[in-house]
């Protein structure tokens, strides 16, 4: 694999707080990458430091091979879309367009008016009048025309509706078919991205928690469900994520649980396995314990 | 070069607004120093000074912090690097104090054309430099044009680095500093001398030469805060 974005060790603090903790990862050259995590779990961090824009506290990042911090040769290449990006006062949409043909290399102004077409973005108006919607299309519109050999959208998509953001997912897969890009997509929404993203990157207080193939992490989460005691020996010898008790029962996200063997011990101890979406697999991995078991919950108190 | 080109032209859809403003509020303390001249004329007082130029000069600073402020976030987000975008506003505060020069030239020249708007009233001229040539003159009204923009511009930075606190620390430390030494000089006896070596220099010293250098100071102080701002 040719590594487009290479990080080691990546830490960023904020007087006490870690918002990234030593994290390491590489991104290759035409992939989709699904950066996934909680709220403040260091995603829009993590950009904003490969793209230059922040200053990691410790830990080297490399991007095309060089350092991306005030470096025009890399940042040439990057293309950052934020949810919270600001735009001068005075601008309209059709100034937006104008200075990203003039600032992006591979600007494609055509693409770039039928996007705002289909997002029925209106060019001649202030882009402090639109609306959410219409700014995250704005967003999406400037990500995928600029056509940037590494592209990361965080969360541009977050005003969309579910038309529109179908409309985006089809766009950009479109486009990555004829134009092959490192793309990184932040969100929340992930049954609605799982089939577009080919890699994951998960990650929870600032730690990584997974890199991996998105196709291998769909079958790898099961829910196993039946009686404690059952279920206590289903797990045994497995990554236990989570766990919750439902009136009796007890049900445990296990990673790695579906071996050859494991639906005949399942079947043998009767406990009842479910193949989990990605959605489950990170919820399960990064919901904090007390809130989804009310049973331990109580016994703390 | 050609990028930093690239760069300035995001201040562009903001001309309008800037140079309107600017000149507006120009013309109506103008207007205003006009009247007061009108309300008091005395054909026997000669010629005199309003003072009144100082707020196109003060416009200035305010326009080129607001400027900093407004399209540093948006070009970080478009990929400029910091550097970049220092450069392209540097480049702008030198463009734009020209053209205002060349503005406030012809501005002096209608004034001298009209017997001072017929009222004595020294609005766009320069004192001291009645008969410079025309090249010192231009320098007297750009250099001090040059260095309000870069002062703009640092407490743009100021302030994208550190917010209110950080503009207000730095406007009270100044202060502090120049009342510090204020002090010291009275403490010193020393303020005759100081107004010995002023006067020892020439109009262009006073005008262009001196101020090149503090315009100078502030460019490599905006320069070295805007290079670890974020948006």
């Amino acid at each position: 694999m040719t590594a487009v974005v290479t990080a080691h060790g990546v830490t960023k603090r904020f007087g006490d707080v870690t918002a990234l903790d030593d994290v390491s990862f590489a991104l290759a050259e035409h992939t989709i990458y699904g950066l996934l995590g909680r709220n403040g779990a260091g995603k829009t961090t993590l950009m904003q430091i490969l793209t230059g824009q922040a200053f990691a506290s410790s830990g080297k990042v490399s991007v095309f091979d060089a350092p991306p911090v005030e470096n025009p040769a890399v940042l040439s290449k990057v293309c950052f879309v934020r949810e919270s990006q600001r735009y001068p006062h005075v601008y309209t949409v059709r100034h937006v367009f104008r200075t990203a043909r003039r600032l992006f290399a591979n600007w494609d102004d055509t693409f770039a008016h039928g996007l705002a077409a289909d997002f029925q973005l209106p060019a001649g108006r202030l882009v402090r009048k639109l609306s959410r919607g219409m700014l995250s299309a704005l967003g999406v519109t400037v990500g995928l025309a600029a056509r940037a050999p590494l592209t990361f959208f965080d969360e541009p998509y977050l005003g969309l509706d579910p038309a529109a953001r179908q409309l985006f997912y089809d766009r950009l897969l479109a486009d990555y078919a004829e134009y092959p890009r490192t793309v990184v997509l932040s969100t929340h929404l992930i049954d609605e991205v799982s089939d577009l993203i080919e890699r994951v990157l998960l990650i929870d207080r600032g730690r990584l928690l997974l890199d991996e193939d998105a196709d291998d992490l769909r079958g790898r989460a099961v829910a196993a469900t039946g009686p404690a005691e059952a279920v206590d020996g289903f797990v045994a010898g497995r990554t236990e994520l989570h766990r919750e008790r439902l009136s009796g029962l007890v049900r445990s996200t296990i990673l790695d649980g579906l071996g050859p063997h494991a639906k005949a011990h399942a079947k043998a101890l009767n406990v009842e396995l479910e193949p989990l979406s990605l959605q489950q697999l990170v919820v399960g991995l990064t919901a904090p314990p007390t809130t989804t078991a009310p049973a331990d919950r109580e016994a703390a108190r | 070069m050609n990028r930093i080109g690239q760069v300035a032209r995001l201040q562009m859809p903001a001309w309008p607004q800037i140079l309107g403003w600017t000149w507006g509020m120009t013309a109506v303390t103008f207007g205003i120093n006009l009247l007061a001249f009108m309300a008091n004329y005395d054909p026997g007082d000669g010629v005199r000074n309003t003072g009144g130029l100082i707020s196109l000069y003060g416009i200035a600073i305010g326009m080129a912090t607001i400027s900093v402020n407004q399209i540093f976030p948006y070009a970080l987000g478009m990929s400029v690097t910091r550097r970049e975008f220092y450069l392209a506003w540097s480049l702008l505060a030198v463009v734009q104090s020209v053209v205002y020069a060349l503005v406030l030239c012809l501005l002096r020249a209608v004034e001298q054309a009209t017997g001072y708007w017929g009222m004595g009233m020294r609005y766009f001229g320069l004192p001291f430099m009645d008969d410079a040539n025309p090249v010192l003159l231009l320098l007297g009204y750009a250099v001090p044009m040059l260095v309000v923009t870069h002062l703009g511009i640092l407490l743009g930075t100021l302030y994208l680095r550190w917010g209110t606190t950080g503009v207000l620390t730095g406007l009270t430390l100044t202060f502090t500093a120049l009342g510090l030494a204020a002090a010291l000089i009275t403490w010193t006896r020393q303020w005759h001398a100081i107004g010995r070596w002023l006067l020892d220099q020439s109009p262009a010293a006073l005008l262009a030469g001196w101020p090149v250098l503090v315009a100078a100071a502030f460019a490599v102080g905006g320069y070295r805060l805007i290079r670890r701002a974020t948006a």
